[in-house]
This record gives C-alpha cells, structure tokens and sequence, in this order.
C-alpha cells in the first residue's frame, strides 16, 4: 500500500486531522498549566468556592479535549499504513498526549486530596486555610483556560464527569491506549532543543530586587545565593 | 508507563503520619485567635503579607504546646525542613533560627507527600522554566540534572518545553506579588525534594512495604477478631519483674559450675588447647559420665532427657518399676514431630498400633477426653497430631517417674560412680605452651593460584583478625 493509491482528498484529510491533533495537544497544555496555577491555591488563603467552581469548569474543559484528543489519536493511529510519512508526527504526538495525561491525573489525585483536608463547607473551615501571602485570585488565570476552545467542530457529547471518575477514567484511557497501540515510546525524537528556547522574563532575583534604601531599620543586606544585581531586602513590620 | 512511577498494581501509598500529624500544626497556627502573629514583608513597594519571624514560630510552638525551648527550636526545625515552612532570606538553608529571620508558610499543594513523591517530569519542567526565563539562571547541581533529564526522559522532551512555556504564560497573569510568592514558593519545593548534592535529602522513604497499605474492612469480623485479639492478651500470664528477676538469678547460680567459660571445663577447654579429651569424655556412648554431666540432670527433667545418656538410664529405670512405654512413646512422638513429612501417616499408625489401640502391646494410660480427642485427629493425621497425648505423658513421668529415678539407687550409683577428670597438667615451662592458630581463612580457598604472592599476605591479616575475634 503506498501513498500512490491514496487519494488526494484521502491524504488532505489527514493532514488537518493531523493539525487538529496538533492544535488540540497546544490547547491541553494551556489548559492544564492554567489548573496547575489555581491548584497551587487550594488550602491557601485565597481558597473559596469561587476558586474551586473555577477549577471544576477548567478540568471540564480539559476533559472534553482529551477525550476527543484520545479518539482522534486513536483513530490516526490504527489508520495508520506502511511507511506513512506523518509517523513520526503522530507517535511523538502520541507519547507528548500520555505525558500530558500522567501529569494531569497527578494533578487532579492532588486537588481530590486537598479538597478532603479543606473542605470548606461550613464557616469555620475558612480559619484552616494557610496564609500563603498570596494576595490577588485565580480569576485571570481561569479566563485563560475558558476561552482556550476545542479546535474541532463537532460538538461531541461529553458528559461531565466528577473528579473522582475523571481521575479513574484517565486510568482507563492510559490502559487503553498502552494496549491498543504498540508505540514504541523511547524511540520518539523531539522537535525541541534541550534548552526549549528563549521567552524573556524576569527571575525571581530580578522580581525580588531592591533598590538599597539608605535610612530606617534595615537588618542588614543578606546575600543571595545566585543573585548577581542587587541585594534582597526583607524589612518585617 | 512514562515516567511517573506513581503506584504499582493500584496500591496506593499512605501519607508519613508524621507529615499528617505536622499539617495539623500547620493548620493550627493558621487560627485567626490562637494562630500566629503574622507581619507583613517589604520589598519596596510591593507588600506581601504572613510572614513571621522565626522567633514568633518557636514561641508559639512553646505556648501552644508547653514545651522547652529545645524542643520547640527542633520542631521548628522539622517543619522547615519537611517544607512546610520556608525562609525568605536564605532560601538554601534550610533551618529555623529563632530569631528576626523571616518564614513564610507554604501553600498545601506544595506539602511534602509520600502518596505522591515528585515525579521526574515535574522536575524537568521546572528546570525548563527556569532555563527558559533566563539563560545562565541554573546552578551547577541543576545543570547536572537538567541534562541528565534531557536524556533520560528524551522522548517526552517536546512536552516538558511545551508545559514549561504555559506554566510560564499562565503565571504572568498573576499580579506581581503572588508571582514572587509562587516562586518562592516553587523554590522552596524542590530545594526540599530535590536537594542538590551535600544537603540533607529528607525525602528517604526506605524500602517499599507492601503490607503496610493492606485495607481492612472495619466490619464486624475485623471487630471479632480484634476484641479476641485483645482478650488473649489481657488474658496472658504475667509474672512480677522481682519474682522473675529471682528465678534469673537462681538459674544462673545453679548452672554457673556448668558454664565453661565461667567456670572453666575439665580437664582443659578443647578451643584453647586443641586437646579433644573433653568432648570424648562427654560423649554419648562414654561407659563412665563425668559428675557435672550426671548433677546436671537433677535440674530439671527437660536435662535429662536432652541427654542421650540420660535417656538411656532412665529407660533401664523405668523397665524395671513396669512403665517402660511412656518413654518409648514419648519418644516416638518426638520422632514423629521432627522427622520427614511423607513418613508421618506411616510413623503415627504404628504409633497407634503400639501403644494407643485398645489391647497394644504396649498401651500407655491417657485420660479419656485426651484419647478421644486423638483418635479423632488420627483420621487425618498431622505433624502435631500426638501433641497432646505427648504432653500428658510428659507430665505424667516428671511429676511421677522423674522424681523417684532422682531417689533411686540406679541414679545414686551412677553419681557416686561418675568421674571428675584431671586437669590437664599445665606445662612445666609455661612459655612453652601450645601454639594458638585460627584455622584458613575459607577466602584463601577460592583464590586462584595467581594470586599467591598476595595469598600470603592475606593469610596473615586474616589470622590476625580472626585471633582478634
């Protein structure tokens, strides 16, 4: 079977369901760093029922793209023919999808765990939370996760599940797709180089600098370990 | 599985109690009246509140609690090192010092966990962002793994990039001050869990305990078997540590002319001078037993029958008063106990034929609910079978036969009649005395001829190490 047989419109389709699969991988990333970020807030001060509304539309959210990530991979997969050209393409996408799940379950085994030690039904619940010295919410963050959109225009019908049967489900997804596909997973090449390349930001060193003030109580400047510009002062009130 | 090697065969690891038991302090200290005093820290112009002193930790661990300064100090310690708490001004160290220095409390997603210990990936992504966000940002300890991931988790390298830049991307649409508290925070985290080369590694769980994780159903069979459980305990012989500590003191006394190395043994210690008379004296089939050996067993009846010898004069004993078969099935007990599993049915039926059927030849006197009781288990007979039947006619013989062999002529004889060896006499130049020397070392026998120049050496530290023993 070679690629001569197929037709045109065979292999265009492929490719966008490719791309698809592409795009809907760039999207769970999205999504699942923007739950990680309002995880961290959980059992801390800013902890609330907007917090974990919030988290539940995300992990919806993330739920409808991996189930139909899943599928459509699936598909791509046991489709696939001899010496297909986008092979590569589709083991790596592939092994970066289960990564993505094992990291997400981890994620969500995390939130079930400190939503039990928060529960955060009755008033007096609030006086466990610990003061992290976070100051402002997740709202921003949550808006980032929702407008993040499914890049397939079928509307699947997906139900939502809890999280405890999310996170069960994903066992079983992960199962599945160890069984059905044989990938080979160590043999998958990344595009990335090793340093993943250059986003410009400031570090933390950078963020906590301090200009040396000249007057009142300063306890003494305390050097940072890496810190190469200024010093870090900490003044306690 | 990729990398994570989260829990195998879906058992599921438990949190440390003492991780659970320090959460619990942690959310103590939160309490808006009883809690901690909080302050607020500086940095220019941004503020970020809950920050306290380590002072103010260890004092309100001492009011909290009623302890020491000590002590406080060293949990103090603990909670910084299990990450709960983490310093602001010298983040790599680790410690808790009583004094102005700043701590701030860490977020509970960021609690140490032994149910799910940070993945490697995890790590590799927070390598990324850093690396990502400025070049030449990794110390030395984290270029070292940041490449070691790199190949080692190589074909899931695009989603380590791919996570770091959207854990990124998502980070900056927090305001300023949580961004520095969430790095901090990270920081923290994996100074904790990863802790470069040098540093205490807190997170040593050990090896894997399978059982540990075993869930009990709490139901009413679980609740039987643990009211049965306690009641045998409570129910179990206790003796009062004076009487027991008598009893000690009485054994010792009356085996101390026995002991050989407290005692020294006649006529001369076979390890110390190499002469084997002593074990040739003592030996089983020996026509005349030594006295020590023959006063040994008046201790007690386990002593006599331990001893071959014993055994035998107590059969000629018990022959002549007509009771010959208690030890003979006894001892056919004994052989069934410790002997070969496939012989068992043969060895308990002749048992049976000899002494328990009704007219054997040599029929032993069991009560009646005993004999019962075995009968019915020789339908399926067992290594233990004969147990109680043993047990009984053990008691019987050391409550009756025993006592009257210890008064017996036979007995008496024998006593008079047993030796005291001689000393061996010492040498007349005491320098002359024989040489001690330790037997090969069982290395040296496994060596290969090629190594004989060292074989040599070898042999000589070895003997001095084995003398020194």
């Amino acid at each position: 079977m070679n690629r001569w047989r197929q037709s045109v419109v065979e292999i265009q389709t492929r490719k966008r369901q490719v791309n698809e699969c592409e795009r809907a991988q760039a999207a769970l990333s999205k999504v699942t760093a923007c739950f990680q970020q309002m995880a961290t807030s959980l059992g801390s001060n800013i902890d609330g029922s907007f917090l974990r509304e919030e988290l539940e539309e995300t992990r919806t959210v993330a739920h409808k793209i991996c189930s139909g990530l899943h599928r459509r991979l699936l598909t791509l997969l046991t489709e696939m023919e001899q010496g297909q050209e986008d092979k590569e393409q589709v083991e790596r996408l592939w092994v970066i999808f289960l990564s993505s799940l094992e990291n997400f379950q981890q994620d969500l085994k995390k939130v079930k765990a400190l939503q039990e030690i928060f529960p955060l039904t009755q008033r007096k619940d609030r006086q466990a939370l610990v003061n992290t010295g976070y100051a402002g919410g997740t709202s921003e963050v949550a808006a980032r996760a929702a407008m993040v959109q499914t890049p397939w225009l079928s509307i699947d019908e997906t139900e939502r599940p809890d999280l405890k049967t999310h996170i069960r489900g994903i066992d079983v997804l992960l199962e599945e797709m160890l069984q059905r596909v044989n990938v080979p997973l160590w043999s998958v090449e990344p595009t990335q180089e090793a340093d993943g390349g250059q986003e410009e930001d400031e570090s933390l060193e950078d963020m906590m600098e301090v200009e040396v003030v000249s007057q009142n109580n300063i306890s003494g400047c305390c050097h940072h370990h890496n810190c190469k510009v200024g010093c870090l002062l900490c003044l306690l009130s | 599985m990729t990398i994570n090697t989260l829990s195998q065969d879906g058992v599921q690891r438990q949190q440390m109690p003492c991780l659970t038991k320090m959460e619990r302090m942690i959310i103590s200290m939160q309490d808006p009246d009883m809690g901690i005093k909080l302050r607020n820290q500086r940095l220019l112009i941004t503020v970020i509140p809950h920050a306290m002193t380590g002072a103010d930790v260890v004092e309100w661990l001492i009011k909290k609690f009623s302890i020491s300064d000590e002590e406080a100090l060293h949990i103090g310690h603990l909670f910084v090192k299990y990450g709960y708490i983490y310093p602001l001004k010298e983040p790599r160290n680790l410690i808790l010092k009583a004094d102005d220095s700043p701590y701030r409390f860490q977020t509970p997603y960021y609690w140490m966990s032994t149910r799910w210990p940070a993945s490697e990936l995890d790590f590799a992504i927070y390598l990324a962002k850093k690396n990502i966000r400025k070049q030449g940002e990794l110390i030395e300890y984290e270029k070292e793994c940041y490449n070691a991931l790199h190949k080692r988790i190589n074909h899931t390298w695009d989603f380590v990039v791919m996570q770091a830049r959207e854990q990124l991307r998502a980070s900056k649409q927090r305001r300023k001050a949580d961004r520095i508290v969430l790095e901090c925070q990270e920081q923290a985290f994996w100074l904790v869990n990863k802790p470069p080369l040098g540093m205490l590694d807190i997170v040593d769980y050990g090896p894997e305990r399978r059982t540990m994780n075993t869930r009990v159903q709490l139901n009413a069979e679980f609740y039987k078997k643990e009211i049965e459980h306690n009641r045998i305990s409570l129910g179990r012989n206790r003796v009062k540590a004076y009487i027991c500590v008598c009893s000690y003191v009485k054994y010792c006394e009356q085996y101390q002319p026995h002991d050989p190395i407290m005692q020294g043994c006649l006529p001369s210690n076979p390890w110390i001078t190499d002469d084997v008379m002593f074990w040739s004296m003592n030996s089983e089939t020996v026509t005349v037993p030594t006295k020590l050996r023959v006063e040994r067993w008046s201790f007690s009846f386990m002593e006599l029958l331990n001893d071959p010898m014993g055994r035998k004069e107590l059969l000629i004993y018990l022959e002549k008063e007509f009771s010959a078969e208690n030890l003979c099935f006894w001892q056919a007990c004994e052989d069934v106990r410790h002997g070969e599993t496939s012989k068992i049915p043969e060895k308990v039926n002749e048992v049976y034929k000899q002494f328990l059927a009704p007219g054997a030849s040599r029929w032993v006197n069991i009560d009646s609910k005993t004999m019962e009781k075995t009968l019915e288990g020789l339908r399926r007979p067992h290594r233990f079978v004969l147990d109680d039947a043993q047990m009984h006619i053990y008691f019987l013989m050391k409550k009756d036969s025993y006592p009257r062999y210890l008064k017996s002529e036979l007995y008496k004889n024998l006593l008079a009649r047993a030796i005291v060896p001689q000393e061996t006499k010492k040498s007349v130049f005491p320098f002359m005395r024989r040489q001690r020397h330790s037997s090969p070392s069982p290395a040296l026998a496994t060596q290969t001829p090629e190594d004989d120049g060292k074989n040599s050496n070898s042999s000589k530290s070895n003997s001095g190490t084995a003398s020194r023993l």
